[in-house]
């Protein structure tokens, strides 16, 4: 049995925890929120033991093997670095942190303190992503020329108000870092490294400090090129949110709401046949479950995370190089 | 608008001529053909065969010398349906024979050229039109309407896809195509430049864009056939474009706006989604407004050239001829003249000048 502990008992906690319980080898044996009543209701609702409200008491609790760091974005590197440092094993929210330094201190201290570390990157268990990525290893696009992500969703003024820390550049980012970087990750790693990347940001709807809309443009190291747009701001309500490839020989679509749906398939000299229930089944089923499983995994075998460190920072990189680009007004190179 | 112009159309006769006998001729010959009170009296080009092809289906004159055809009385109309780069010098002939102009998009691939047309049209007191059929679109008419009304709000984001396919095939299919000097671009100047247009009459004038380009999937071309870009519009906004014509097999042309109060996707020319707040309200729209679905079905749309460009329907070119024809007689500017057709061209020369100097381009109109 491997026991999990959550950081943080916000919005996402309850995702996790329901991960957890459900999952035959995992245990959630703690929770650590600062405020204690928060901390308190949360153990009660998954009859869990112990509830902390000092973090470093938690990481004190020799029974725990793996911390869910849930807390707001702008503290997961060093809540993640400390843990590390209690030779804990990590599942970080995304975003892995909100600079390059904190994410490449949080990559040094797991290399130094050999633990398990991962960022919860979801989506990348989507069944259609995943079939998309088979068609993908298998050559089935051919020579990749384009690819597109858009995340249009809307995010109403309350739901920016409800902590202060929402919005805001220390803490949260904006329609990029917190909700499109899940089709940022993903375009990364079907489409490999990005070359340069330019891109504007704007807040139109919504009082906050970071931006409600966002595009870009990419240049992969393949040679291919991308588009990126992110908004919260899609009146009334979420529209899509989906990955486009465009390869030589194959073009594939990905949308729906929640890049759960197989809206185009189209491969030279294949069957282009998709089971119905095959092409529409999605993790939104099961939330964080397949990043619990993947880190039950990785402890018990001893071998890495399906979903690294490096790849958290692969689609921070993307996702500063717009803020940067939008405030510059050059393109900026990824090294 | 079609009502009227069909009780004008009945009334009095104007007689058109077509410059070009290339795959666009047939949808202009066909639809001038339905329009009662047009009369497709010649057609003209350096081809003869084409040309008599053409004539002998319509039972009009043929000439392979556009200069002579223009020299006739008997002609009121010219449309130019020529390889993009020869749009201007052909229209300025036409207008300094009197004639009023249709031309085919783009007006021309070069900025100083296109306006010395407008310029010799004014000269000459004759009317320009610039084909951009989908702007009479029902979903184009419907959203704009909207706008105009102050039904979205203040406009956010604008995105304009038209991942389209084009076979080898057809770029060898004609020595101009896919040239600089001729085509003056490739997926964005020859195909993508409806969608655009209309990104630019939804959302506003543009201010800015950063674009990357390639040429991919295709040989034999100098020009791209994928082009991405970011832009910033006017008042504010942001949008994307992505023009190609290598996504095989050719998927739907999708232009989405999206504004504080209203939402629309039109693909393949049909609205596929609208939602905008019906009755005024303070405050959100889960709080009072009342936010309804406006797309209906049963729309007038031009067809889609997703894989194939003969598969490009006349109706909507139908209405901009017929725009003309109302334009000529009650002497109006037709709805897309020479200023109108500028823009779309503008955005796009500025596409290619980013991705050339690797810089954002500000327009300077």
């Amino acid at each position: 049995m491997i026991n999990f502990a959550i950081v943080g008992a916000g919005a996402i906690a309850p995702i996790y925890a329901e991960a957890i319980t459900l999952h035959p080898e995992a245990t959630l044996v703690a929770v650590c929120d600062k405020n204690q009543q928060t901390a308190s209701g949360f153990v009660k609702q998954y009859s869990t033991n112990k509830f902390y409200t000092a973090y470093e008491d938690l990481l004190q609790d020799s029974s725990i093997d793996v911390v869910c760091i849930c807390t707001p974005s702008g503290l997961h590197a060093d809540m993640a670095i400390k843990a590390i440092e209690a030779g804990k094993h990590v599942i970080i929210e995304k975003p892995l942190a909100m600079t390059l330094e904190d994410a490449d201190r949080v990559i040094a201290a797991a290399k130094k303190f050999k633990v398990k570390a991962t960022v919860a990157f979801q989506k990348r268990y989507n069944r259609p992503i995943l079939q998309m990525r088979e068609k993908l290893e298998k050559g089935s696009f051919g020579n990749m020329m384009h690819a597109t992500t858009a995340v249009r969703w809307y995010r109403d003024q309350s739901y920016y108000d409800q902590d202060p820390w929402r919005g805001t550049a220390a803490m949260d980012g904006g329609a990029l870092m917190n909700q499109s970087i899940h089709n940022i990750d993903l375009l990364r790693w079907m489409m490999g490294p990005v070359r340069k990347v330019s891109g504007f940001t704007a807040t139109r709807r919504h009082t906050m400090e970071m931006e409600d809309v966002g595009v870009a443009i990419l240049e992969f190291e393949s040679g291919a090129l991308g588009i990126i747009e992110g908004s919260t701001a899609i009146y009334p309500t979420d529209l899509e949110a989906s990955l486009s490839l465009f390869g030589t020989k194959g073009t594939a679509v990905v949308g729906g709401k929640y890049i759960d749906e197989i809206k185009s398939w189209h491969f030279l000299h294949e069957d282009n046949e998709l089971h119905k229930e095959d092409s529409t089944f999605s993790t939104s089923q099961e939330g964080h479950y397949p990043i619990i499983e993947d880190m039950v995994k990785a402890i018990k075998n001893d071998k890495d995370p399906a979903i690294s460190l490096q790849d958290g920072r692969n689609a921070l990189e993307i996702i500063l190089a717009i803020y940067e680009s939008s405030k510059t007004g050059n393109a900026v190179n990824i090294k | 608008m079609t009502q009227s112009n069909t009780q004008y159309t009945q009334n009095k006769e104007l007689r058109f001529a077509l410059i070009g006998c290339g795959s666009i001729s047939a949808t202009h010959a066909e639809q001038i053909h339905a329009i009662p009170n047009a009369r497709l009296v010649a057609v003209a080009d350096i081809e003869e065969d084409r040309a008599k092809t053409l004539a002998s289906k319509y039972n009009t004159d043929f000439y392979t010398d556009y200069q002579e055809m223009l020299q006739r009385d008997d002609i009121d109309i010219v449309n130019i349906l020529t390889p993009s780069g020869m749009h201007a010098d052909m229209g300025i002939h036409a207008a300094k024979a009197g004639k009023h102009i249709i031309t085919e998009k783009p007006m021309d691939i070069c900025m100083d050229k296109a306006k010395a047309m407008i310029k010799a049209c004014r000269d000459a007191g004759v009317k320009l039109s610039v084909i951009s059929q989908h702007r009479f679109d029902t979903a184009t008419v419907q959203v704009k309407k909207e706008m105009d009304e102050g039904n979205f709000g203040s406009m956010i984001l604008g995105e304009c896809a038209v991942n389209w396919y084009r076979t080898q095939e057809y770029y060898d299919s004609g020595e101009w195509r896919g040239t600089w000097a001729l085509d003056g671009g490739g997926a964005l100047m020859n195909q993508s430049i409806h969608t655009i247009d209309l990104l630019q009459y939804l959302m506003g004038p543009v201010e800015s864009v950063f674009a990357r380009t390639a040429t991919l999937a295709h040989e034999r071309m100098e020009v791209e056939d994928v082009a991405v870009a970011t832009v910033t519009f006017k008042n504010g906004a942001l949008g994307t474009i992505v023009g190609t014509t290598s996504a095989f097999p050719g998927l739907s042309c999708r232009l989405e706006v999206f504004g504080t109060k209203g939402s629309a996707v039109i693909e393949n020319d049909r609205l596929t989604h609208h939602f905008q707040k019906t009755q005024d309200s303070k405050g959100e729209w889960y709080s009072g407004g009342k936010v309804e679905n406006l797309a209906k079905t049963g729309q007038t749309d031009s067809g889609t050239g997703a894989s194939d460009p003969t598969a490009i329907f006349g109706g909507a070119h139908r209405i901009q001829i017929e725009d003309m024809m109302q334009a000529v007689t009650w002497d109006r500017e037709p709805l897309v003249n020479g200023e109108e057709g500028l823009k779309p061209l503008e955005i796009i020369l500025a596409i290619y000048e980013s991705a050339r100097t690797g810089k954002s381009v500000t327009l300077s109109e």
